[in-house]
């Protein structure tokens, strides 16, 4: 059979049959990988291409499941704190932060505020924020202290319908979770 | 009747069109440009993890070992699996830093590749819960420089830019891709979303955190900010499309910049997103852009 043009060009760069082959089966399995990953039969719920494909995706990191504002944020800001009680009533309040039981604030610390806005408010993360509540009630442990509890305040956007009717824009939820009380609280 | 002489050349074009996205002999300066921007976005990107490693990489941080073991599906491949002290963890990540610097200047770049690969595997296996979506983005694409021909030829240290060389284009199909599937994955997940249809996404966009701008005038201005929202859809559809036609390249080159600076001057807390993507379009310039590089730095290669 004839030799196609850019099998030439493959010789002239004197390129192995063998590595050509490979180029072409990697690219292509690639290549269809990466619009599989897209395809609304991939992601549908129970979808048997999923489990099969995955692997492969988890590996080069190309299960495109990234979330770059798919919906609205409705986060204005985020703050948390930690009080910690001890055996003789005393309380202290510090931040949440580890190490080092720390404060942090949206302004200052994205990613914090990205990773405690996730572990209260998605369900995907719920483990995370459990193993979280757990090295801290650990290190609570350690330092003698009896409880504790981490409150985050989530200053939320309204629905702009609200907020055009009556003028305001925030409302605040409270997230607590700890072991003060109950051994753990989530409202 | 057609001629079986035809039939062979139908089938010989659509062979050579099909193996022109993997073989075409392109400028390999095309790749030391893509591994350069890449290593200074993966730079920044690391330089912004610092603060935090110790909190979502260490043993002493907010997130278990065992938890992330556990949430990981397939593969833990996480070098923080070894490297768990925050001593550890700082020198995991200062030798991360010398391996993308090592990538940038192209030294040992196929060694530097797979360690900045490496690494940014560790950390999105380590900590998921704190990625954001430009971590993914440079996940995937360093899977594809490590896979792709790097540019040796151009190093930093060296004057202007070297002989021409040329290697076979498969990665730069891959990594165009790439980008067309990340804005193809945007764009329809977008037109699922009801704020996105009713126009009101940038008004809460200009609500949250990553706004410098928010205040009173959002809710006055509500129809300009929902023909915002419509506009940025537009950019978003036609950007993949301007920038894989090659007459029309640098129409999308430029819109997506002029989309993605916006997005910086709007919310300076997620500018590693935009200089990410901004990044990736590096992928689209063509032998005729580096030819015109190659003419204005160093006349002698002009031919």
């Amino acid at each position: 059979m004839k030799s196609s043009k850019h099998e030439a060009h493959s010789r002239a760069l004197q390129i192995p049959r063998l590595t050509r082959w490979i180029i072409l089966a990697f690219g292509t399995f690639h290549g269809l990988m990466l619009i599989i990953s897209i395809a609304p039969i991939y992601k549908a719920p129970h979808s048997s291409l999923l489990p099969a494909l995955a692997p492969y995706h988890e590996l080069t990191g190309t299960s495109q499941d990234w979330s770059l504002f798919h919906t609205i944020p409705t986060t204005h800001s985020l703050s948390s704190k930690m009080t910690i009680k001890y055996p003789d009533g005393r309380v202290e309040e510090k931040g949440p932060i580890l190490p080092g039981m720390l404060s942090s604030s949206t302004e200052e610390h994205l990613r914090y505020s990205y990773m405690i806005e996730r572990v209260v408010h998605a369900k995907r993360f719920e483990a995370y924020g459990k193993g979280w509540s757990d090295e801290v009630a650990e290190l609570v442990k350690n330092s003698g202290g009896e409880s504790f509890e981490i409150e985050i305040v989530t200053e939320a956007t309204r629905h702009l319908f609200h907020i055009q009717k009556d003028g305001v824009y925030f409302k605040k939820l409270y997230n607590r979770f700890g072991t003060h009380g109950a051994s753990s609280e989530n409202y | 009747m057609e001629p079986p002489a035809k039939t062979t050349s139908g089938l010989e074009k659509i062979r050579n069109a099909y193996e022109s996205l993997w073989f075409r002999p392109v400028d390999e300066c095309q790749y030391a440009l893509i591994r350069i921007a890449f290593s200074i976005v993966a730079f920044l990107n690391l330089c912004e993890l610092w603060p935090y490693r110790h909190s979502f990489f260490s043993a002493e941080g907010m997130i278990p070992q065992k938890v992330a073991f556990a949430e990981t599906q397939y593969f833990y491949l996480s070098l923080f699996g070894i490297f768990q002290s925050p001593v550890a963890v700082s020198v995991y990540f200062v030798f991360s830093a010398l391996a993308i610097v090592c990538l940038a200047i192209g030294w040992k770049p196929r060694i530097a590749a797979f360690f900045v690969f490496l690494w940014l595997m560790s950390c999105s296996v380590r900590a998921p819960v704190a990625a954001f979506g430009w971590d993914s983005v440079l996940q995937c694409f360093s899977f594809l420089i490590l896979v792709s021909p790097l540019g040796r030829g151009w190093k930093i240290p060296r004057k202007g830019f070297p002989p021409e060389r040329i290697v076979l284009n498969y990665g730069l199909t891959l990594m165009r891709l790439q980008v067309l599937v990340i804005y193809l994955q945007a764009v329809t997940t977008r037109f699922q979303d009801p704020w996105w249809k009713n126009g009101e996404f940038f008004a809460y966009f200009l609500f949250s955190y990553h706004s410098i701008w928010s205040g009173p005038w959002i809710v006055e201005n509500l129809a300009l900010l929902k023909l915002i929202t419509w506009a940025t859809l537009v950019v978003e559809v036609s950007l993949p499309f301007l920038l894989l036609i090659p007459r029309t390249r640098w129409i999308g080159i430029i819109l997506g910049c002029v989309f993605h600076l916006a997005i910086i001057l709007a919310s300076p807390n997620i500018a590693m997103f935009s200089l990410t993507m901004m990044m990736t379009y590096v992928v689209f310039l063509r032998t005729d852009d580096i030819v015109r590089l190659r003419s204005r730095f160093s006349p002698e290669h002009a031919d």
